[in-house]
């Protein structure tokens, strides 16, 4: 099995009027190990969905598993919520100790995991988010960026294979925003963690694995980043941006310059501008 | 209405050991009908700095003054001041809390004492400037989307008709299109009614395309004042104290150490195509 997350015809609607269903028939598979984005417009249904990769909420048609366990069968559901871990908006919601190891210890000791394993634990969970030498502080004097990787160690604290995060930067400033997606990426690349990503931040996205684009609770794209970004003017109509290297050269190429606009970073962005401008010499 | 800010520090907590330094020394003139950026990182004052403004927060040091007069030289002053000084919080959608959008914005005219007539008229005025819909007046605030939820909020500062707008992070949190929709609706209302705003914010891509004037904070002094294209031109400088640079500008910095003959203050995609272009021009003339 290869997935760690797969909806099969996913409906989901918060009252039993059939019109305002959030998604329907829904068809996802996250694979182990990927770094997934998942894009939308407010009210595109991406928060809904992330809550059933925990069994948050509960699917009103069509399965949601999770390593092969249907979220709904009630008893598994501490297996479920060990393998995949979520992460909010708002820092300030999601801390509950006033010690930073304490509240990293949270959910193990609620688990009844044995002290000297907490301890080895909350350790690992610190150190890999880079907060260790923060362990005795108090939450309320770290920055955003500082109280999300908190949230994020007493995630994997558990071990979990996946981490879902719902706009973990959208209320952090540039340096906590990319001291976050920094810690990220290394989990990914070098725990294997799976990563779920839901972000308005288009940058973010560019070093994914996969973005996902969903409107209107259907999955309008599924590719690459550089395949995904490619399609400006339709991301665009559905309220979204592209990254602004690929507009700026996306705009080149209406301007009747060739350019290949799949181009998403700055080096590559800045490249493909010295391409243009040398072949012109 | 001309707003001087003199030598103005702020410390919290003065005299115990979390006493901390949030401003220091801020010298500003804020000249009326002016567009103004107020950018920095978390942390560099720009919240603390904002709620003195109007009264919220009195210097340790310093002091404000509206037209010359200082704004604690009596009480009726500040009462007044908070009328011509409207700020809007960071997420101000959680102060909702009136049963209709109606009553929430007509809340800050009813205490100004105004006739039910002249309410209504605000109350008009400012869903219009704030881009809220005739039809959301008479639900509840609660059932209101994230980006409603916010133009309501800020409609209830605008039906003041405050002489000053502040405005912290006001995008924070919004989809790209909301981030876009809210931010011209800002600048029509600064078109329209001439009023004095001050957008705070920590990102200059949204800065960039809106404001006349950028004043940069760091550490609780201000490191910088200038036009849009004076503050841009630095962007090593302005990366190296934590803030967000637009990915064009990082381009064009990228492409000027490179030699290349292109400004480094570019920081729209339309300037960006536009210089391109006459590059590309020139080169095609050269050989001719």
């Amino acid at each position: 099995m290869n997935n760690i997350i797969k909806t099969d015809n996913l409906t989901y609607s918060y009252t039993d009027n059939e019109y305002s269903k959030v998604f329907e028939n829904l068809n996802l598979n996250i694979n182990k190990g990927e770094f997934v984005c998942l894009l939308g417009h407010n009210g595109s249904g991406k928060s809904t969905l992330a809550k059933h990769f925990n069994a948050i909420l509960l699917p009103t048609g069509g399965v949601c598993y999770v390593n092969g366990i249907d979220t709904k069968v009630e008893e598994k559901l501490f297996e479920i919520r060990k393998n995949v871990g979520m992460v909010f908006q708002n820092p300030d919601n999601q801390l509950v100790a006033t010690i930073v190891e304490d509240d990293v210890a949270f959910a193990l000791e609620n688990l009844g995991v044995e002290p000297a394993v907490i301890r080895s634990r909350v350790d690992e969970a610190l150190k890999t988010v880079g907060l260790y030498e923060f362990r005795k502080a108090a939450p309320h004097k770290l920055s955003g960026g500082q109280k999300q990787r908190v949230a994020i160690a007493g995630v994997i604290a558990l071990r979990p294979q996946c981490i879902v995060l719902d706009e973990p930067t959208a209320m952090l400033d540039p340096v906590g925003r990319k001291e976050v997606m920094d810690t990220l990426y290394r989990l990914n690349k070098e725990e294997n963690l799976t990563i779920v990503l839901i972000t308005h931040y288009m940058e973010e996205a560019v070093r994914a694995d996969r973005v996902i684009v969903l409107d209107k609770g259907i999955v309008l794209l599924d590719d690459c980043p550089k395949r995904i970004f490619e399609n400006v003017a339709l991301i665009k109509s559905i309220g979204l941006d592209v990254p602004q290297t690929t507009e700026l050269l996306y705009e080149l190429y209406r301007n009747g310059i060739k350019v290949s606009f799949e181009k998403l970073t700055i080096d590559e962005c800045v490249d493909e501008i010295k391409n243009i401008l040398e072949e012109k010499k | 209405m001309n707003l001087e800010i003199k030598n103005l520090s702020h410390i919290y907590m003065p005299g115990t050991a979390f006493s901390t330094v949030a401003i220091k020394n801020i010298n500003l003139t804020i000249h009326s009908g002016e567009f103004i950026g107020l950018i920095g990182h978390s942390g560099s004052g720009k919240s603390t700095l904002i709620q003195h403004l109007n009264g919220l927060l009195k210097g340790t040091e310093g002091e404000i003054l509206i037209d010359g007069k200082n704004i604690f030289a009596d009480k009726g002053m500040l009462k007044e001041l908070r009328f011509k000084v409207g700020l809007v919080f960071q997420y101000p959608e959680a102060q909702l809390f009136e049963e209709t959008v109606y009553a929430d914005i007509a809340f800050g005219p009813k205490n100004m004492g105004l006739s039910d007539d002249e309410i209504d008229k605000r109350v008009k005025e400012a869903i219009s400037l704030s881009g809220v819909k005739e039809e959301l007046l008479d639900k509840s605030p609660f059932d209101l989307s994230g980006g409603q939820k916010r133009r309501v909020a800020i409609a209830g500062v605008l039906a003041m008709k405050p002489e000053i707008l502040i405005l912290d992070e006001p995008t924070a949190g919004l989809d790209p299109k909301g981030r876009r929709s809210i931010l011209n609706s800002i600048k029509n209302l600064h078109k329209k009614t001439g009023m004095t705003v001050i957008l705070v914010s920590h990102s200059m891509e949204d800065i960039a395309n809106n404001v006349e004037r950028i004043v940069v904070m760091n550490q609780g002094t201000v490191v910088m004042d200038g036009t849009v294209d004076e503050i841009f031109s630095n962007s090593n400088y302005l990366s190296g104290i934590g803030l967000g640079i637009p990915a064009v500008t990082k381009v064009f910095s990228k492409l000027s150490e490179a030699g290349y003959a292109v400004p480094k203050n570019i920081y729209t995609v339309e300037s960006a195509v536009e210089i391109i272009k006459k590059l590309l021009e020139k080169e095609v003339n050269n050989d001719q």
